[in-house]
């Protein structure tokens, strides 16, 4: 035996041992339900409290009262008598996803916020994660790996586990997706708790297949596996179907859109930044188009997204930039911005007069810009 | 006895080998392009298209000197798990160079990067710009920084510095500002 073997081996015995504890034995979590020190599921609880900790104090929070109350209000609603186990954490980060830890610390990106329509596709996406808290999924996955994946596979958990920090960590765990992958009978599980959580909150049922569509067509626009989101939650056509037929039971129902985007209106334009700075130009331009369809903050969403072909800069790319500036010139409630950013794509495709003309407008709409001296240098660089 | 010689052998070779250079405060000359003149003494590294300098460490301050970029060239290194960084394309205006600065910090793993103050401003003889920004790294340490560049016979020169706001960015700007006005552009 040789050395690695010797120190392997005790390690070995006591996977065998504690496998004893299978997934299939877990009950559901009660209210206010905590793990008994001497368990694996303490464990993961430390872990995943020390995570908690390492987030409230990462600065990534989104401060906001008032947004904060309203999501709480939300899987209040849905996890009833859960509310005073779960807190939320809105993120800031790009991209859609949303989490559940075993410590009932639930995650919301921001990324999120932007892609839902409503109230009531967030909830669907909420109600789906209280569901793997409440089914203790996460403990269960864990189990399953460690009793029937490979050895390194439970390893390469373990270890993303232990050094789940911040959201670098968490993009960690995405290229993990395969072993991360909740299986398709805890996301049917899940899928039908949730239901029933929408249910008993009265909310529309047929939300939840706007939610998968949208993803949907993210992934297949990036060809790149998916957001982070798709790599622990494998969305399937079966799953979408089986959510529509479950949605027909549920007629009418709260949708909720005036709040969610009354709420969420203020920060939109600094989290369509931040996905525009991922540089993941095909999702946010499956992004851009969904919120134009939706007709939320046109003037807004038009500018993005002359940003987001003024930024990519493919062929064909300044002519829909231009395009996308002129629409939301024309809702007359465009950032100043936007006169700025024609000018530069004009004066990229020699257009010099239009671009110091567009100049010229930026100046006139915002006299006191802190680039003003920038950009009257542009305006004498084209005479 | 020979183990210890072979020891201190060992460490005087790998001393060698380091990467890490003083830099004196005295006039110093960047890839042949520009010389600059600091004040204090610090660190230097030689990083892609430049060299880096640090008094206290790189996260905690980091002034990077880049010089002779060319048209497709990036500021960072690929990473093979995000894709190409952003490239600098000769023809871009000074607006699109802050954002090459900026996207390349978010590339690099920074969060919430934003720049304000695009101003012109000499690189030496050049006419060029500066502009300053602020970001949080993935740990959600707070930055600042400052840039002054400028575009000269399509290749870009620049220099960047980067520190936390809480302490280091004030406390190392007046050389940083003393460095910026002391560029000279080789001919």
């Amino acid at each position: 035996m040789s050395g690695l073997q010797r120190r392997l081996a005790p390690i070995l015995v006591g996977l065998l041992l504690s496998a004893c504890s299978s997934a299939s034995s877990i009950q559901d979590i009660q209210p206010g339900e905590r793990p008994d020190l001497e368990t694996d599921e303490a464990g993961l609880w430390m872990r995943m409290d020390r995570v908690e900790a390492d987030l409230r104090n990462s600065g990534q929070v989104v401060e906001d009262p008032a947004l904060q109350a309203y999501l709480e209000g939300i899987v209040c609603r849905l996890a009833l008598e859960y509310c005073q186990d779960v807190r939320v954490y809105v993120v800031r980060t790009p991209g859609f996803n949303a989490s559940m830890a075993p410590n009932g610390m639930m995650v919301v990106w921001t990324g999120l916020l932007l892609r839902c329509e409503n109230e009531a596709q967030l909830a669907h996406v909420l109600a789906h994660e209280l569901a793997h808290y409440v089914q203790r999924h996460s403990l269960k996955h864990w189990r399953d790996l460690r009793d029937t994946s490979s050895g390194m596979a439970f390893f390469q958990l373990a270890t993303a586990m232990t050094g789940l920090g911040l959201i670098g960590d968490l993009a960690t765990l995405g290229a993990l997706g395969g072993v991360m992958s909740y299986s398709r009978e805890y996301e049917r599980q899940a899928d039908r708790i949730g239901m029933a959580m929408i249910q008993r909150a009265g909310y529309s049922g047929a939300e939840a297949t706007g939610v998968w569509d949208y993803l949907i067509r993210e992934k297949e626009a990036a060809d790149d596996g998916g957001s982070l989101f798709f790599a622990t939650h494998p969305p399937t056509e079966e799953r979408r179907d089986t959510l529509a037929a479950l949605a027909q039971v549920l007629k009418g129902g709260r949708v909720g859109r005036a709040d969610f985007i009354g709420l969420t209106a203020r920060h939109r334009m600094d989290w369509l930044r931040d996905e525009l700075q991922r540089r993941d130009y095909a999702r946010i331009e499956v992004l851009m188009a969904h919120l134009a369809d939706s007709g939320v903050d046109p003037a807004g969403v038009h500018f993005l997204r002359g940003e987001m072909y003024r930024l990519r800069d493919e062929e064909g790319d300044a002519a829909r930039a231009i395009t996308a500036y002129h629409a939301a010139l024309k809702t007359r409630k465009a950032p100043s911005e936007t006169y700025r950013s024609l000018g530069l794509v004009l004066w990229s495709i020699e257009r010099p007069q239009e671009a110091q003309a567009a100049f010229r407008q930026y100046l006139r709409h915002r006299p006191r810009a802190d680039d003003r001296a920038m950009v009257e240098d542009y305006i004498n660089q084209l005479n | 006895m020979r183990t210890t010689i072979s020891c201190l052998l060992l460490l005087v070779l790998l001393a060698s080998c380091s990467p890490y250079r003083l830099v004196e405060p005295s006039q110093q000359t960047i890839a042949e392009r520009y010389r600059v003149t600091t004040p204090v003494a610090w660190t230097g590294i030689a990083i892609d298209h430049g060299e880096a300098w640090t008094i206290n460490g790189r996260a905690l301050d980091e002034l990077s000197f880049f010089a002779g970029i060319q048209d497709g060239m990036g500021l960072v290194s690929p990473d093979p798990n995000a894709g190409d960084p952003p490239a600098f394309k000769s023809k871009m205006r000074a607006n699109q160079i802050m954002e090459l600065v900026t996207g390349s910090l978010a590339y690099a793993g920074n969060q919430r990067v934003r720049s304000s103050k695009l101003r012109p401003a000499k690189f030496g003889r050049l006419p060029g710009f500066r502009f300053e920004f602020v970001f949080s790294s993935e740990d959600g340490l707070n930055y600042g920084g400052k840039a002054i560049g400028a575009v000269a016979n399509g290749e870009l020169h620049l220099i960047v510095f980067t520190a936390p706001i809480s302490h280091y960015f004030p406390t190392q700007n007046q050389n940083v500002e003393r460095i910026f006005n002391s560029i000279d552009v080789v001919s």
